[in-house]
């Protein structure tokens, strides 16, 4: 492996997700361990102090709701708490009904409210009662991601700069106005990039068990093209990559709903404008071969319409601080003109993770990805590989920030990869709980990771990229990470050395072929 | 119905217990005392004990919400230098302020039978739950004469099954609030959530042990 030394500064890489509330008390419980209570009084006959009356003994007492009184809520309306009561005025309900007992955590786990009690008292007329539900609510607005980051990035002649900063936002009121309806707004700003997002969600449509969302996005962005003597037409001058400039407007419904207990599936339609200005051409070096550059998206004006179902699986224990259980997402979009779609394509991936518990209270998590796109799909619906190493940062709302290719610490083509077809991962991570708590801080586990990920462009399949051997054609490369996880009352922190690695002046060069 | 379906939760309750025994014992050297007296009556082995401390004035609202107050109890018999116990024996007791009548009708079951009873104050009712004599331990073929033993009581006040813990993670990992697939996606559930961490797996648990050791007939 050749590499290359690189100077570049020192990065952090920030990701937080951060709620603006405190978490939610439900109870004070008790350690076991903590209750030494003092000797109590000696025993005493229960038969002594009780005036039982002996058979004939009632069963437990069977009432008719009269009332559903809720208490305590100022700003929730009434009936979004009563949406989630399995009982209505007139229903017979027993005080052992588990439905209680459900009904209050389930109004504990929608996230509005900070304590819920139920409680019966007596109605108007003998066997009636009213269900008395208390709640206390909490802060619902919540910062759902909060991006800050260090990149290399390209100015805009094309010319590579070391380092650009980026950051953006994501928040959420989640009970809108008290009505349980979700807003979401979401921000992400680079150089002479902005995406926007605005959300709504109504997770119980109508007062059903349909999630509706409907958001609306606007994004200027710009990508980096180029792997090495870039050539665009109409410049002036040699750059080192050629960094198009396209916008997009547009906006999406979608449904879902809960299959059983542990899955969700959801449909949806996409439709956006899309604004490219692309060079008339461009062209690079790629292997061995001066080939055009594609951009993956049409010039001047185009519309994409994409329909999208999805399903996740999910039987996590926690989804922070997962010690066991199986998260699967899985998708599959398709772009037909019928629909209206100048890009024709279909896309679908699936990713799993599996969280194995190990004996001395350690977990491997075993992660796996794998998408394939066939047809012509724009730019920012390909596998991007900075999505797959941890020494690139991630795409945020579909913006990218680097400029680099993967550290290619195999040296395959990985390097001459930005965005492709087909896309596969696999990664191990082994987690060590340092400290869990029930206050400020719920808990810190240490980490480290693993994997080997493959970036492939349809291309590739259908004509080898010159310049590289037989095994080094496979563009695969390695990724690790370790570092450590806090999870706060006000949000996630996690600090890894991959994002400090890739700015520190070890990088691969730019492949074999060079 | 009622009953069986109780019935049923009292035995998931305890089912992972007759399993694991040990697993769920709390460090038995660890454990506080009281004073806890013996008895044989034919070939069982009977105990005395109470645990009045579980009343508080939470229990108190709790009851007279008209809401059930149970209390889940594990008697485990442990040799003298062993940690894993020679036999478990439970109970489940249950009061119910009944709201018309004003009475408390109080439910106790047992691996020997069920007993129902109305008690007409909480004082009364609780005096079901938490003082108990002739508190069947263990049949004396489990007993080993040769040795001495203690018995360690664990008492859970309202205990969440761990079905209902399961399906609540469920929910607030899940929260059903977006159809946005990222894995990212779960966060707002993950802090609605973070409740689960405060949520103990009941309101209270008391944890004791006998002063007094207990030999075979």
């Amino acid at each position: 492996m050749r590499l290359r030394l690189i100077a570049t500064s020192i990065a952090i890489f920030w990701a937080i997700g951060a709620v603006a509330s405190e978490p939610t008390p439900v109870q004070e419980p008790h350690d076991p361990a903590s209750v030494q209570a003092p000797a109590p009084p000696l025993p005493t006959s229960a038969s002594e102090n009780t005036a039982a009356i002996e058979p004939p003994v009632a069963a437990t007492p069977s009432y008719v709701i009269e009332h559903i009184v809720v208490v305590g809520n100022r700003k929730t309306n009434r009936r979004v708490v009563e949406r989630y009561l399995p009982f209505a005025r007139g229903d017979n309900l027993s005080p052992d009904d588990v439905r209680i007992t459900r009904a209050r955590f389930r109004l504990l786990g929608t996230g509005y409210f900070r304590t819920v009690d139920l409680s019966l008292r007596k109605g108007t007329r003998r066997g009636a009662i009213d269900l008395v539900v208390n709640v206390e609510e909490r802060n619902t607005i919540v910062v759902n991601d909060l991006w800050l980051g260090l990149a290399a990035d390209a100015s805009s002649d094309g010319r590579a700069r070391p380092l650009a900063g980026y950051g953006g936002a994501s928040v959420s009121e989640n009970n809108f106005l008290g009505t349980g309806v979700g807003l979401t707004g979401a921000l992400a700003l680079a150089d002479r990039q902005l995406a926007l997002r605005a959300r709504v969600t109504d997770p119980n449509l109508f007062g059903s068990r349909w999630v509706f969302e409907f958001e609306l996005l606007h994004n200027q962005a710009r990508d980096f093209f180029g792997s090495r003597d870039v050539l665009v037409e109409g410049a002036s001058s040699a750059r080192d990559y050629a960094s198009p400039e396209y916008r997009r407007t547009g906006g999406s419904i979608s449904l879902g709903h809960d299959i059983g207990t542990s899955a969700q599936a959801f449909v949806g339609l996409r439709v956006e404008g899309i604004t490219a200005d692309l060079p008339k051409a461009a062209s690079h070096v790629y292997g061995l071969e001066v080939q055009p550059i594609e951009f993956h998206l049409f010039r001047d004006n185009s519309y994409l319409s994409v329909l999208r179902t999805g399903i996740v699986y999910d039987t996590r224990d926690d989804a922070s601080l997962t010690g066991l259980g199986t998260h699967i997402l899985g998708s599959a979009d398709v772009a037909a003109g019928p629909l209206g779609s100048d890009y024709v394509y279909a896309k679908f991936s699936v990713r799993a993770a599996q969280y194995v518990p190990l004996k001395w209270n350690h977990t491997i998590k075993f992660e796996g990805f794998v998408g394939a796109v066939f047809g012509n799909a724009p730019l920012f619906e390909r596998f991007y590989v900075g999505d797959f190493t941890d020494f690139l940062p991630d795409r945020v709302l579909d913006l990218t920030f680097d400029r680099r290719s993967s550290p290619n610490f195999l040296n395959t083509s990985i390097v001459e990869q930005r965005y492709g077809e087909y896309a596969a991962k696999l990664q191990v991570e082994y987690r060590v709980p340092l400290y869990r708590g029930s206050k400020a801080l719920y808990g810190a586990d240490a980490f480290a990771s693993f994997g080997f990920f493959g970036v492939l462009q349809q291309r590739d399949l259908e004509r080898s990229i010159t310049g590289y051997n037989s095994g080094s054609r496979i563009p695969i490369d390695m990724t690790f990470n370790a570092g450590a996880r806090f999870v706060f009352a006000i949000g996630t922190l996690q600090l890894g050395v991959s994002n400090f690695l890739s700015f520190l002046p070890v990088q691969a060069s730019q492949g074999a072929a060079q | 119905m009622k009953c069986s379906a109780f019935a049923v939760a009292i035995g998931l309750m305890l089912a992972p217990l007759t399993a694991a025994a040990a697993d769920v014992l709390p460090d038995f050297d660890a454990m506080g005392s009281r004073k806890v007296t013996f008895v044989w009556e034919r070939a069982s082995l009977k105990a005395n004990f109470g645990f009045r401390d579980a009343l508080d004035a939470k229990v108190v609202d709790k009851v007279t919400s008209g809401l059930p107050w149970t209390v889940v109890l594990r008697a485990f018999l442990i040799r003298d230098g062993q940690s894993a116990p020679v036999a478990l024996t439970g109970q489940t007791c249950r009061i119910t302020f009944d709201l018309w009548d004003e009475v408390y009708r109080t439910e106790v079951l047992t691996a020997y039978g069920d007993r129902k009873q109305v008690a007409p104050n909480l004082e009364a009712a609780m005096a079901t739950c938490t003082e108990l004599r002739g508190f069947v331990v263990a049949h004396q073929r489990v007993v080993d004469h040769r040795f001495r033993h203690r018995l360690a009581i664990v008492a859970e006040v309202n205990p969440i099954s761990p079905e209902m813990i399961e399906q609540l993670k469920r929910w607030v990992s899940r929260p059903a609030a977006s159809t946005q697939l990222r894995p990212g996606d779960a966060l707002f559930g993950s802090f609605a959530g973070l409740f689960m961490r405060e949520l103990g797996k009941s309101d209270q648990t008391i944890v004791f042990r006998s002063e007094a050791r207990v030999q075979g007939p």
